[in-house]
């Protein structure tokens, strides 16, 4: 009654924040639900639903190419996920530097890329990896080297990628920390210079403990963002050879998409939102401790 | 009296004569229909070549022909059938997708508007098009019978004559290999398209009709050793066949003198090799090299089918496009002129098709090969619903047998318990 009373009272407001509320339930709530209940169901797009219980669940844990895929986007989470915030926070900060000239210049560089399509920039680099008349092999072999199978081998696929992956996303986590750190009183660091502390000293006990939320949120952005990694592997590998870049992100699209098991795929897709979830507030809770 | 009688009679006749013939006409002509139609670019041009005559003997059915991409064409009819509405009356189905609907359901069987013309058609194509039972569910459009592409001036320079058989090819290919160049795109990591293509000219099949994985057979075994000999032979370059700028380079350099693949890229090869110095005019197309001499057999890649959704409130309307588009000559005479193969027997031997003489292959007469080389192609390949996540395997697990971890034998039991467990899932 009590609830009822404060809606009617402000009932402007809720009429006026509704509309989130409303999409999101048709566009999110709506598909997560049926997403849950179809993930017990044997379902090819086509026919019947066929009740199932548990079995894809059981299935997923037994199926090899999901331990693969499972394997690969933990790899791909430690060679970009923490470089790309470790990274992201040390440019940040030299670009937050007041002496610097031309941080203006330095900043759009660095968002470029982010803003550049993927698909573009996957036909860039497929170009530039190819093992025969890519820049990066005709540079080798200028040099002397062998020329690299940049795509086409199990042990160059993953790193390829990675490449891509930092090119693209350093600027993104750029700006992230770079809004973080003109939050932080520059007094502090004043201060800090007047008390004989170095810069290291300044960014270890000051930029660093000051920048935790802000860094808490690019590591629990890139983690969503590795789990979920489609397009690039896709684009320049395809998830080969041999699976060795097949993330869960193109297991759950090829599942679903290209071989018609949505029961399946909505199973894959929901253990990953939870594992998400879990190493979001895993890292949430490491982080705070060690800062 | 007797004359007044008469007269009369043959008013009252007349006239009864006059209102029937009204009240007939009526019903049909005040019938208008019209259908939806489903296509991706290219498609729909074959479907709207057809109009003209299909109007003047069907002027109350109207065609409405909506263009979608290749991919959203099959997801879109896929969404629709499973939700029983919003299906066009008809829909244009890639071949090797058609098994996979039909396993499913939802479309109409038309197996007796496609029996009244299957003498015509390419019999390895109503096969596809049915299921174990015998009924079929689609019209054949258009089929992909593979053949062999190889640059003339190469040959002529190096007195090659078209193999005829792979042992051929191969010792055509290692002369070539003397010169530095290279027969085919046979990459480190294998090719599981063209090892489809020696797999159906062996007479296998990843699965039978019935969605049983048949890998492990001797047709298979073969398929893959005739693979394997031309891999170890050294003559393919290790450039994959995935239509990208590395791969287009090779033929327009001279680097690899053939192609393999089916008669639509009569069609794509003129968009990547424009000028003579890039290789227009300077292409031959020939037969698909044979197993042995003894053994004439084909292969098919590629193809589409025309399909009525069951839940189409336009059937007869429907069946009429259908059996008019995939029949008229004017159609099949449009479609081969864009290097879309023609699916029935009457249209491969028809003289304007046949004579019809392509610039980018310096004038040959290239549609001339389509009707014996798809009557090579053996109706004993099938793409059933798991047929996707099997090739996925296949070409994941290839290298392994190319770097020789397994013998050829140890390789098709191994790929068929894969196959096994795939198709339990479906």
């Amino acid at each position: 009654m009590h609830i009822w009373k404060e809606i009617k009272k402000n009932k402007m407001s809720y009429i006026f924040i509704s509309p989130f509320y409303i999409l999101f339930s048709i566009f999110g709530l709506y598909p997560l639900l049926y997403g849950i209940k179809l993930s017990f169901y044997d379902w090819h797009g086509i026919g019947p639903w066929k009740y199932i219980g548990f079995e894809n669940y059981s299935s997923l844990f037994k199926d090899e190419l999901f331990k693969v895929s499972l394997e690969n986007t933990v790899y791909f989470w430690f060679t970009t996920a923490i470089p790309l915030t470790i990274l992201g926070l040390l440019i940040a900060f030299i670009l937050n530097n007041e002496s610097l000239k031309f941080r203006g210049t330095f900043r759009t560089i660095y968002i470029l890329p982010y803003v550049t399509s993927t698909i573009i920039v996957g036909i860039v680099f497929l170009s530039l990896y190819d093992q025969n008349y890519g820049w990066i092999n005709l540079l080798l072999k200028k040099l002397g080297f062998e020329p690299v199978q940049w795509l086409t081998s199990v042990h160059w696929s993953k790193p390829s990628i990675v490449g891509l992956v930092l090119w693209k996303w350093i600027g993104y986590n750029m700006v992230i920390m770079l809004g973080g750190l003109q939050g932080i009183p520059r007094e502090l660091y004043e201060a800090a210079k007047i008390d004989g502390a170095s810069s290291f000293k300044s960014f270890t006990s000051i930029t660093v403990p000051l920048m935790r939320p802000t860094i808490i949120f690019c590591m629990i952005l890139s983690t969503i963002g590795t789990f979920n990694m489609f397009e690039e592997p896709y684009i320049l590998t395809k998830g080969g050879p041999e699976y060795s870049s097949t993330t869960l992100g193109i297991y759950l699209y090829n599942t679903a998409f290209q071989y018609g098991r949505f029961g399946y795929g909505a199973s894959l897709a929901i253990v990953v939102s939870i594992m998400i979830i879990l190493t979001s507030f895993l890292q949430r809770a490491i982080i705070k401790e060690v800062y | 009296m007797y004359k007044r009688l008469v007269g009369s009679f043959c008013v009252v006749l007349l006239v009864l004569f006059t209102f029937s013939t009204i009240l007939v006409g009526s019903v049909f002509a005040a019938e208008e229909v019209t259908i939806n139609v489903w296509a991706w670019p290219g498609a729909v041009e074959e479907g709207q070549s057809v109009l003209s005559g299909f109007n003047k003997l069907y002027p109350n059915i109207k065609v409405n022909f909506v263009k979608m991409a290749f991919n959203d064409v099959h997801q879109k009819l896929q969404i629709t059938l499973a939700a029983g509405s919003g299906a066009p009356d008809v829909c244009w189905v890639e071949g090797a997708q058609i098994q996979k609907f039909i396993q499913y359901g939802g479309l109409l069987d038309v197996t007796e508007s496609v029996s009244e013309l299957k003498k015509d058609f390419i019999e390895y194509k109503t096969a596809e098009a049915s299921d174990v039972n015998g009924r079929i569910y689609a019209f054949p459009n258009d089929i992909g019978p593979v053949v062999l592409y190889y640059n003339r001036d190469i040959f002529s320079k190096y007195a090659i004559k078209p193999p005829t058989t792979w042992s051929e090819f191969i010792l055509s290919g290692r002369k070539l290999k003397a010169q530095g160049i290279s027969m085919l795109h046979l990459p480190k990591l294998g090719d599981s398209s063209f090892l489809n293509i020696l797999i159906q000219q062996a007479g296998g099949s990843l699965f039978n009709q019935a969605g049983k994985a048949t890998f492990n057979t001797p047709q298979v075994l073969e398929g893959i050793k005739t693979y394997l000999d031309i891999y170890r032979s050294g003559i393919g370059a290790d450039v994959a066949r995935d239509w990208s700028p590395a791969m287009w380079d090779s033929l327009r350099s001279g680097n690899v003198a053939t192609y393999i693949e089916a008669l639509w890229m009569i069609n794509v090869f003129p968009d990547y090799m424009k000028t003579p110095e890039q290789g227009f005019g300077k292409w031959r197309a020939a037969y698909l090299p044979l197993l042995s001499k003894d053994k004439v057999t084909g292969a098919n890649n590629g193809g589409s089918n025309l399909v009525i959704p069951a839940q189409t409130k336009n059937k007869e309307a429907a069946l009429a496009f259908c059996k008019y588009s995939a029949t008229s000559i004017e159609g099949q005479r449009f479609r081969a002129a864009f290097g879309v193969v023609p699916a029935t027997i009457s249209a491969l031997k028809d003289q304007q098709i046949v004579d019809k003489e392509y610039s980018f292959f310096g004038g040959q007469k290239v549609m001339g090969l389509a009707l014996e080389a798809a009557r090579r192609v053996l109706p004993t390949y099938f793409r059933p619903a798991a047929y996707s996540e099997a090739t996925t395997v296949l070409t994941n697990e290839l290298p392994k047998l190319m770097r020789g971890e397994m013998t050829a034998k140890q390789f098709v039991a191994y790929i068929q318990s894969k196959f096994e467990d795939i198709v339990k899932k479906y």
